[in-house]
């Protein structure tokens, strides 16, 4: 990995993450010392693996954001050209949980699979006879490994 | 020593029944076409096949993985040598010589050596991991919570020093490991912890399901950036086979990679990516012309392919014996055997004498399926490379998600993958390794467990850390190996300002 000489500006991104694993250990932390047990059997409780975790992540959260503001490498450039395909295909990985139990396998994987090859850029036409043919043979394949996916609550 | 016969003899009948025999076989051809593939690595792969290996029990399980393991082994080379396009991070070095013994024509004896060195290595490792693993089981079948704990802090904080550039991000990826480890129901004193009062919550994060999202889920999303459309040009195959000139002169090289393949393995941490590197630089210094290496050296093929594989059965040692896994692939073995109720470590080569043997003597049916398998249809494998990956990344993602929802049926389980799959997406790319995250879900809850132990045997004094040798010397080790980076560094800036 080259280094440009300009890098000593404040890494923004990992400042940002330092931020984030502060603020997530403190409240993972603060949660852990609700943990109560009706029945003390233990010199320590099931608040001391946490606290231990906890505690360490604010020390690292905290070394992360000292290394941060000393400046650091830029991350991968590109902007939205490039991230516009992960950013698409996750959000399709999302709707596809949230559509499944209503929906049903055949409709949504379907969906998902036509929708993911155009935004991969495979051309229409392919991608509705794949999108069909592929969620056929998953349907039958998984069925045949003894999968009950569901066919919908819509259809029934 | 004859008890080993036994015990291998024993392994052998479970391994060629006919069933554990097919899932062999299977396990070693989606392994190889996994290795092939671009978008997908062997731990995404591992992880993709997890709900179908749940189904077979641990026996037929640990089979199947072993063999999916070794393969994309196998396959990863394939790429190296064809289209310098590494499968796998462990072989890249590979492709050094490969490539340019296929840009001379060679890339039939380039693809057989590495097929034949894979296999010699992966045999002989093979039998030493035999011969070592049950004294090493029997030492540590003393151990008891304080050494499990400090082992497990070894394990944790030397994958942590070698993965990745920043030492802080490694750590940080074990502790979300960790964190996500201490996710549900309390398991001694049933409290419910970070469930905020959502049933899903209760029972924890299921290993498969957010091991799916890690890895599978991640690795498309890293790969869909990187689509460019043009399908890379690749160089055409002849026959595959080797001469006896071309076999003796990386005899030597096949051995001693398979030696320094096979320690590097065990050692925690250090896996077949750093054995192949550190075969390759070796067989550079002690050949007596190093200047042919790079230029299309048989040696400079044959040493880091032997390397790999055997850094892949040294690998296993650790989980088996002791319970510790090593690498990310061998964390993911771990977890599928804790699913299926078989606690890896020291008592298992009592326990469960049928998963042990069975699963090395499997090892040695899968490498021997392997050859078979790759010298005559390395061609074959090399044609799923005419498949564009914008066709390929959709369909794998849709398999991750199918695979998730088969293990619960639960809709769940897939806001959990995507969840997931988004952060690991985030982690890689900003230089955080995912190595110790994984280390740290899987071993989370047995630590725990073992710090409590402790602490309940020492009446809560942190003392029986110190005072006990063997818990010493690990926690020792942990710290020496955190510190190793800084030192190595401080060493490097001394020895400069020395120079200068």
């Amino acid at each position: 990995m080259e280094r440009p000489p300009a890098a000593r500006r404040v890494d923004r991104s990992d400042a940002g993450a330092a931020l984030v694993i502060l603020v997530g250990a403190a409240l993972y932390v603060r949660e852990a010392l609700t943990f109560r047990p009706f029945l003390r059997t233990e010199p320590l409780g099931p608040s001391t693996f946490p606290l231990l975790v906890g505690g360490m992540m604010l020390l690292l959260g905290a070394a992360l954001l000292r290394s941060a503001l000393r400046g650091g490498t830029p991350g991968p450039g590109g902007g939205v050209a490039r991230y516009w395909r992960p950013g698409a295909l996750w959000g399709l990985v999302l709707l596809y949980a949230l559509a499944l139990t209503p929906l049903g396998f055949p409709l949504t994987t379907g969906l998902f699979l036509l929708l993911g090859f155009l935004v991969t850029g495979v051309r229409p036409a392919r991608a509705v006879l794949l999108a069909i043919l592929l969620t056929a043979a998953m349907w039958y394949g998984f069925r045949l490994l003894g999968v009950r996916l569901p066919a919908g609550d819509l259809f029934r | 020593m004859l008890e080993i016969w036994q015990h291998l003899l024993f392994g052998l009948q479970i391994a060629l029944e006919p069933r554990h025999l097919a899932l062999a076989f299977l396990g070693a051809l989606l392994g190889t076409v996994v290795g092939v593939l671009p978008g997908i690595g062997p731990v995404g792969g591992i992880a993709l096949l997890l709900p179908v290996a749940f189904t077979l029990g641990p026996t037929g399980a640990m089979i199947m993985l072993t063999a999916l393991y070794y393969g994309t082994m196998y396959g990863g080379s394939t790429t190296s040598i064809l289209m310098n396009v590494p499968g796998e991070a462990s072989s890249v070095v590979t492709a050094f010589d490969g490539y340019a013994m296929a840009q001379q024509g060679r890339a039939g004896p380039a693809l057989a050596v590495a097929a034949v060195a894979s296999f010699i290595a992966g045999t002989l490792s093979i039998v030493a991991l035999t011969l070592f693993s049950p004294p090493l089981a029997g030492w540590a079948v003393r151990f008891g919570p304080p050494e499990y704990f400090a082992l497990m802090v070894f394990g944790l904080s030397a994958v942590s020093s070698l993965a990745g550039e920043s030492l802080v991000k490694a750590l940080i990826a074990m502790g979300l490991g960790l964190m996500l480890a201490t996710v549900g129901t309390d398991l001694v004193t049933g409290v419910p912890r970070y469930t905020f009062n959502v049933p899903y919550l209760l029972d924890g994060v299921d290993f498969v399901i957010a091991v799916i999202g890690l890895f599978a889920v991640s690795e498309v999303l890293v790969a869909v950036e990187e689509l460019a459309g043009e399908v890379r040009p690749r160089v055409a195959l002849q026959r595959v086979w080797l001469s006896v000139r071309d076999l003796a002169e990386s005899w030597w090289a096949i051995l001693r990679g398979t030696v320094v393949g096979f320690y590097i393995g065990i050692l925690p941490a250090a896996g077949a990516t750093i054995a192949s590197f550190l075969a390759y630089s070796l067989e550079k210094q002690v050949a007596r012309d190093p200047h042919r290496f790079g230029r299309g050296d048989i040696r400079g093929v044959a040493a880091p392919e032997a390397a790999n594989n055997a850094a892949a059965v040294g690998n296993m040692i650790p989980m088996l014996t002791l319970g510790i896994p090593g690498s990310s692939t061998t964390a993911l073995m771990l977890g599928a055997l804790l699913v299926l109720n078989v606690i890896p470590g020291p008592r298992l080569f009592q326990q469960h004498p049928d998963v042990i043997w069975g699963l090395v003597a499997s090892m040695y049916v899968s490498n021997l399926i392997l050859l078979v398998l790759n010298l005559p249809l390395v061609g074959l494998f090399v044609r799923i490379l005419d498949i564009p990956p914008r066709v390929l990344l959709p369909v794998i993602l849709a398999v991750a998600l199918v695979g998730t929802y088969a293990v619960n049926s639960s809709a769940f389980d897939l806001l959990t993958t995507a969840v997931l799959g988004l952060l690991a997406y985030y982690l890689r790319r900003n230089g955080y390794p995912l190595g110790p995250a994984v280390l740290g879900l899987v071993l989370g809850d047995l630590m725990e467990q073992n710090l409590r132990r402790s602490l309940i045997m020492s009446d809560g004094s942190l003392a029986i850390f110190v005072t006990r040798p063997v818990t010493a010397a690990f926690l020792l080790l942990s710290a020496l190996s955190l510190a190793a980076p800084a030192l190595v560094r401080g060493w490097r800036r001394f020895r400069t300002a020395d120079v200068v």
